[in-house]
């Protein structure tokens, strides 16, 4: 019954279209209407599976579904870690949703920001009406040179893998070239996971409520110079999940849901030593350019934000390939309370990938699933005030795939 | 040990992109290439020293890769020798081994 609505409803776009000679095209819209969390752990004690149905099944009873046309699963090393393929048929399985389509989505650790942007593209469709999307990762558990050589599939590994490079190295360079290029110290780069890691605090679902400070990061152990262990995201486990729905049937279900107001990937050059400038991604700028022109909006309409902060650079170089900064001065934002949840761009707002934790697949799903409470009044002790609109970068690899979201809250 | 002074690659015969890795079709311009080689010298653009390796490379830690633009030719990712100190971003480095892919630079 519910894939002949779907293809009902595809048919009276289709017809709309054909109709609308020399007028604007007015497409379906899509909208958050449920949003599900876990808690990231290291050492969760809890399977792949657990994980997501935890997400899932809060998300669903958030939304208030029983119905589901599509699942997507966004997830990076299930089958390197947990030698587990097929994710798609196994979440649908682990919730008794068999008969629906279902499928694993992958873009490195950008893997969940993807996962969101194909199941908003199966509502616009029309081919898909509530659809499930959720992330996660399983990373605990397993050896850090295991994981480490693990999160190097995100790179050109038959290229690059001679040189014994990590993916902390990778950063490490993009980090230096940045210093140096733009003369900006390590202490104006370390403001930023102090800065998650405060407000990771208010988040109970965060994997670190510690408060730290820069001299603590740049006290850390060094990991791949001049990267130190808190300039990096730890390893966690999580699950994150959103339900979207049509946005003119998402009153149905929610007062509060959140329209998907643009959602857009970008790739760049695979690998670090193909491109010409280390210190911008190319992507981040493409991705977002895209979404602020389908959004009809501007980074200075933007009241929250979460960038994908796995090393602390990458949190300064967002702010400024997002459109928030010059090259060079997005650590002044941080430095000067732009970007804590009171100021006029408050930025990771539970906690970023620092703080709050960063299962790879995942983390692109916890980005908008904590933009979609932000902008519900629903982030309680991680509220920011009355925000109207929020984006969300997600990074693959290092910087090959980017997802941006934008949403917005419903008058 | 061989003392290598060149670097093999590709450059495409119209665009002129290059890489040091095998590719019989240009991805700019789909154009054909040729083999080439390249001064076996360049510089530094980045480097980091890593401590934590990724499984396989825990009894080399801690080594130094970098990002070496090679004289007239193009970016590659290799290990450096030089002394960790002595590391800066603009450094002349030349080239020392090559062997499976693996590019060694030193001072």
């Amino acid at each position: 019954m519910a894939a002949n609505s779907s293809a009902t409803h595809g048919r009276q776009i289709i017809k709309h279209l054909g109709q609308s000679k020399g007028r604007a095209l007015t497409l379906r819209e899509a909208a958050i209407i449920g949003v599900g969390r876990a808690p990231v752990k290291s050492g969760s004690g809890k399977s792949v599976t657990e994980l997501f149905m935890e997400a899932a099944i809060e998300a669903i009873n958030d939304a208030g579904v029983s119905r589901l046309d599509g699942i997507y699963v966004g997830n990076m090393m299930s089958g390197f870690l947990q030698h587990q393929e097929h994710l798609g048929s196994m979440m649908a399985t682990a919730l008794g949703r068999e008969g629906v389509p279902a499928y694993k989505v992958e873009g490195a650790c950008a893997s969940g920001g993807v996962a969101v942007n194909a199941g908003v593209k199966a509502v616009l469709s029309g081919l898909e009406e509530i659809v499930l999307v959720g992330g996660v990762e399983k990373m605990s558990g397993y050896s850090t040179p295991e994981v480490t050589k693990g999160l190097m599939m995100a790179e050109d590994r038959p290229r690059v893998g001679a040189t014994g490079v990590s993916f902390v190295g990778l950063n490490a360079m993009i980090a230096r070239a940045y210093m140096h290029k733009y003369q900006v110290p390590h202490e104006a780069i370390a403001g930023f996971p102090v800065l998650c890691h405060k407000n990771a605090l208010d988040n109970p679902k965060a994997q670190f409520h510690k408060n730290i400070t820069v001299d603590d990061v740049l006290k850390s152990p060094l990991v791949a110079d001049p990267l130190r262990l808190f300039d990096c995201s730890g390893i966690g486990d999580g699950a994150a999940a959103v339900i979207l729905a049509p946005l003119d049937t998402a009153r149905k279900f929610t007062d509060t849901p959140v329209r998907v107001a643009a959602s857009t990937v970008a790739t760049d050059a695979l690998s670090l030593y193909q491109r010409p400038d280390v210190t911008v991604f190319e992507a981040s700028r493409t991705a977002s350019q895209r979404a602020y022109t389908a959004a009809h909006l501007k980074p200075a309409d933007i009241s929250v934000l979460e960038v994908h902060d796995a090393f602390s650079v990458l949190g300064i170089m967002a702010l400024e390939d997002l459109g928030f900064a010059r090259k060079g001065e997005g650590s002044m934002l941080v430095k000067d309370g732009a970007c804590e949840r009171d100021g006029r761009l408050p930025t990771n707002t539970f906690g970023g990938l620092k703080a709050r934790g960063h299962p790879v697949g995942a983390s692109g799903v916890y980005q908008v699933a904590e933009l979609a409470l932000q902008l519900s009044n629903k982030a309680d002790k991680c509220q920011v005030p009355n925000p109207s609109a929020g984006l969300s970068q997600s990074v693959g690899g290092i910087g090959g795939t980017i997802a941006v979201h934008i949403l917005e809250r419903m008058e | 040990m061989t003392n290598p002074v060149e670097i093999k690659g590709v450059t495409c015969s119209k665009c002129h992109w290059s890489d040091v890795f095998p590719a019989p079709i240009c991805p700019r311009c789909y154009g054909p290439t040729t083999d080439t080689t390249f001064p076996g010298h360049g510089r530094i653009a980045s480097f980091t020293i890593i401590h934590n390796p990724p499984l396989g490379f825990e009894k080399e830690s801690p080594y130094t890769v970098a990002l070496v633009d090679i004289q007239d030719g193009p970016r590659v990712m290799a290990r450096v020798k030089t002394a960790q100190e002595e590391l800066r971003i603009g450094q002349v480095v030349k080239l020392v081994s090559s062997s499976n892919g693996l590019l060694e630079f030193g001072a």
